[in-house]
């Protein structure tokens, strides 16, 4: 009893730590809200940092600082903002607007076959929560499906015990599959890491080595997949299939 | 020649008086017939007539033959005895331009209404002699020399730098006069001529140089009058056309047995005659090569000579949609007709433009020698570190039979960004339908509120709830089941249910014993005691709970491992319930509270048991 009672204080004391930082932050933002709203917005990307170098994210701030950027015309940093914060929330109609915008000011176009309609069915559904909502998703379907599951067992008419373990049974089956997603979506962001070329210019070359041969050449705000990373040297590769080595420092990983 | 009109003005002299009556005449004449194909002969009209006024001649076609000179004419006026007589005289030179037979036409003048016509001559044209047929090699002296076989006195030889040569590589061919007699005027007919090769002709000096040259024993006086640079463009046999000419020579005249020859030495030019002469260089057969395999890069674009190259850039920094022009100087010997580009790749990133191309061919040393100029014009339209990357033009030289390589080196160019930006889109982009739509639009507005805020890199399942979330439920599923199990075995299985029941059913009559007690039914109370005994340990070991007898309760709580003392406590507890239920005394209510109390403990020491 007593630990409970200790454990339960931890706890209070932890939210009420959480609140107070959590306050401290909506003020940088609010600050960082009113730079931008004076045009301020160099200053503002600052402030909005300032969150960020804290441990603290959320897509607001990755937002805003994105629109900082816009404003700015440095559109690769503008995009690599915009997509950090539609990594948090894949289905934000702003962001994605946003970055929609800005892609269309990116000289490379990176043309692409159509894909198989069922790949591309699967990668919406995949993306169509954020692994925030999905996780809870997942604990609300869990606790239906235990919530079913004793409804059947413990009702006494026989076809609405039927109805609830079907019920359960499905919900059940989403659960599985919900943290099935979630694992996918966990490995790709620990192995899939993409970036957006921040130089204006970059050139592509062959091998991680000053004097090897281009291959291609890049524009600012190009999304591209890393593959591989050797000290100041990262190795790119376009959707399209092309890829080479450039230096780490053209780039911003989201 | 001019002894021929002599011999017809004086036959007309002669006549004169005969001819009276009619008041023009008109007579054709050649001066030679059958001619052969190469040699000039003259044809001639002369109107006569004692009128003053003749009348102009219209001579007849010469499609058949070349003019080479004239018409010119000359006319004369006499009177004799009283008798007007003039004639005038068309002379044109012709010369044939192939073997046959042919027709002059009738020459035709008009006069007081009337025409008149002069006679046709049928003209034979024999194929050339093979004295005269040119020939590269110096007329030999014991051929036999014909009136008009001058070809040793005058020729036209060509002469190759080279009769073996590469593709593309230079042959200059010098077609040189030589003669042993004054030229005064000479004209050429045509050109050499090559199917698969480039010809380019070096200017014609106004006076070419004289020198002189001894074949065969005569000495000539030879002249560069004509030279030409030829480029084949193909590795095969080479056939360049001959080159033709007219001269205009001196000849000294020959003395014939020509009855008028008394009136020829007295008429004829001091110096000699001149005449027109037809040269021919021949044809000439080069050895075309092919260019060696061995060392041939892979870029090499057919050039051949010796060259080197210029580059330049006017300036390394700039901003975008500012122009840049890069310059490609490639000079040498050799043809650069057919270098339309360099090899050079632009990036992407400049929008380049159709290169200002200059050529000019040096022809004034003795090897042709081009310059090719490309400008091409580049306009950055992305800023950043741009370059112009480096390339090579390969060339093949002749003279060691070797390729080489020119390097064109990289530029750096420093490209800011120009004030002037494109509107919202990169150029040379094609956008979708959906993209269109949003050219000009303005990003939607920061977000107000902050909603979520989380430690970088923290996971749902790095949260306490998102594991409750799922322990909770098990737990609880887990507990449901079990108390399923125990519905189920209470409905199924009597001895677990009596088992399960017999602690409430005890606790229950325990109850009715203290109701009982409180009201002072001593039997009641003792009876109730009594039944919770036997109850509970009967349901508990599920047996009849009538007919169970004292040793049969003491071997049920033996087999269940009660100790002696308490099977002792149970059965006095029991002994004492069923001797005060039937023999009640003078039982006060602390002596049932006392007994209470003791049952009560006998069954809290029994649950350990069962």
């Amino acid at each position: 009893m007593k630990n409970i009672i200790r454990f339960s204080f931890l706890i209070f004391v932890f939210i009420i730590v959480l609140n107070i930082q959590a306050q401290d932050y909506q003020s940088y933002f609010q600050a960082a809200n009113n730079a931008y709203r004076q045009q301020n917005y160099e200053q503002a990307i600052e402030l909005y940092q300032n969150i960020l170098s804290q441990g603290y994210h959320s897509k607001e701030v990755y937002f805003n600082i994105g629109n900082s950027y816009y404003r700015l015309n440095r559109i690769g940093e503008a995009i690599l903002y915009y997509e950090k914060a539609q990594k948090l929330d894949p289905r934000d109609g702003d962001i994605q607007y946003n970055l929609e915008l800005a892609n269309l000011r990116v000289i490379d176009r990176i043309e692409l076959p159509p894909r198989f309609i069922l790949f591309e069915w699967w990668d919406n559904l995949k993306l169509f929560f954020s692994i925030q909502q999905l996780s809870r998703l997942i604990s609300i379907l869990f606790a239906l499906t235990v919530f079913c599951l004793i409804l059947g067992l413990f009702n006494k008419r026989y076809r609405l015990r039927r109805w609830f373990l079907y019920f359960s049974a499905v919900a059940g089956l989403l659960t599985i599959f919900g943290v099935y997603i979630l694992i996918i979506r966990t490995g790709e962001l620990k192995e899939v890491h993409w970036a957006i070329v921040l130089s204006p210019t970059v050139t592509v070359l062959s091998a991680p080595d000053e004097n090897s041969t281009d291959v291609f050449l890049l524009h600012e705000g190009v999304r591209v997949s890393l593959n591989e990373d050797r000290g100041d040297w990262v190795k790119i590769s376009l959707p399209d299939g092309k890829s080479g080595w450039m230096k780490k420092n053209d780039i911003g990983i989201i | 020649m001019s002894r021929y009109y002599l011999v017809v003005i004086l036959l007309i002299l002669l006549s004169a008086g005969n001819s009276h009556e009619q008041e023009i005449q008109l007579n054709a004449l050649v001066n030679k017939n059958p001619v052969s194909v190469d040699e000039q002969f003259v044809y001639s009209v002369e109107i006569t007539g004692s009128s003053q006024n003749l009348p102009n001649v219209d001579l007849p076609d010469f499609s058949d033959f070349m003019v080479v000179g004239g018409p010119s004419t000359s006319s004369s006026f006499q009177i004799i005895n009283f008798k007007v007589s003039a004639s005038k005289t068309y002379t044109v030179y012709l010369m044939p331009r192939k073997a046959g037979t042919f027709k002059i036409g009738e020459a035709k003048a008009v006069f007081k209404g009337k025409t008149y016509s002069s006679s046709t001559i049928d003209l034979k044209v024999n194929q050339q002699d093979a004295q005269t047929k040119p020939s590269q090699q110096a007329p030999s002296r014991k051929q036999d020399q014909q009136s008009n076989d001058l070809s040793d006195v005058v020729f036209l030889k060509v002469i190759p730098t080279k009769r073996t040569i590469y593709v593309n590589e230079e042959v200059g061919l010098s077609y040189k006069i030589y003669f042993r007699t004054n030229i005064t005027g000479n004209e050429i007919l045509k050109l050499p001529e090559a199917v698969g090769a480039w010809i380019e002709e070096y200017p014609t000096p106004q006076r070419p140089q004289i020198f002189n040259e001894t074949i065969n024993g005569l000495q000539y006086n030879v002249a560069e009058i004509k030279k030409v640079a030829i480029f084949p463009s193909k590795a095969a046999k080479l056939t360049v056309s001959s080159m033709d000419m007219l001269v205009d020579i001196m000849v000294r005249r020959q003395r014939t047995r020509d009855p008028f020859s008394v009136f020829d030495d007295f008429f004829s030019d001091p110096f000699g005659q001149v005449v027109k002469k037809k040269l021919s260089s021949g044809e000439l057969e080069l050895n075309v090569l092919a260019l060696p395999e061995t060392g041939k890069p892979g870029n090499f674009s057919g050039l051949v000579g010796n060259f080197n190259i210029q580059s330049s850039i006017d300036k390394e920094t700039l901003p975008t949609n500012d122009a840049l022009s890069y310059k490609v100087k490639i000079s040498g010997t050799g043809l650069l007709r057919y270098l339309n580009q360099i090899p050079v790749e632009f990036s992407p990133d400049f929008e380049v433009y159709e290169p200002k191309i200059n050529e000019s061919i040096n022809k004034k040393e003795d090897r042709i020698s081009s310059t090719k100029e490309f400008e091409y014009i580049l306009i950055p339209r992305v800023a950043g570190r741009q370059k112009i990357r480096s390339s090579s033009l390969s060339y093949f030289n002749p003279v060691d039979k070797k390729y080489y390589s020119l390097k064109i080196p990289e530029y750096n160019i420093e490209v800011t960004k120009g004030k002037d930006m494109a509107v919202g889109v990169g150029s040379g982009t094609v956008l979708s339908k959906e993209e269109v739509q949003l050219i000009g639009k303005d990003i939607r507005y920061i977000k107000e509120k902050l909603s979520d805020l989380r430690m970088i890199g923290e996971m749902p399942f790095h949260s306490w709830w998102f594991y409750l979330s799922f322990t909770l439920p098990t737990l609880l599923l887990g507990v449901a089941w079990m108390y399923r199990n125990h519905l189920e075995k209470m409905s199924t299985n009597i001895s677990y249910a009596r088992s399960r029941k017999a602690h409430k059913q005890a606790r229950g009559r325990l109850n009715q014993a203290r109701t009982a007690m409180k009201q002072g039914k001593t039997a009641d109370f003792y009876a109730a005691i009594s039944s919770s005994l036997i109850g509970y340990v009967s349901d508990k070991t599920n047996r009849p709970a009538a007919g169970l007898l004292r040793s049969d309760f003491l071997h049920l709580l033996q087999h269940a491992g009660v100790t002696e003392n308490l099977q002792n406590n149970f059965l006095n507890c029991l002994d004492e319930a069923d001797y005060c239920r039937f023999a009640p005394g003078d039982i006060t209510s602390e002596q049932m509270n006392e007994f209470y109390k003791q049952t009560e403990k006998v069954f809290v020491e029994l649950e350990k048991y069962f």
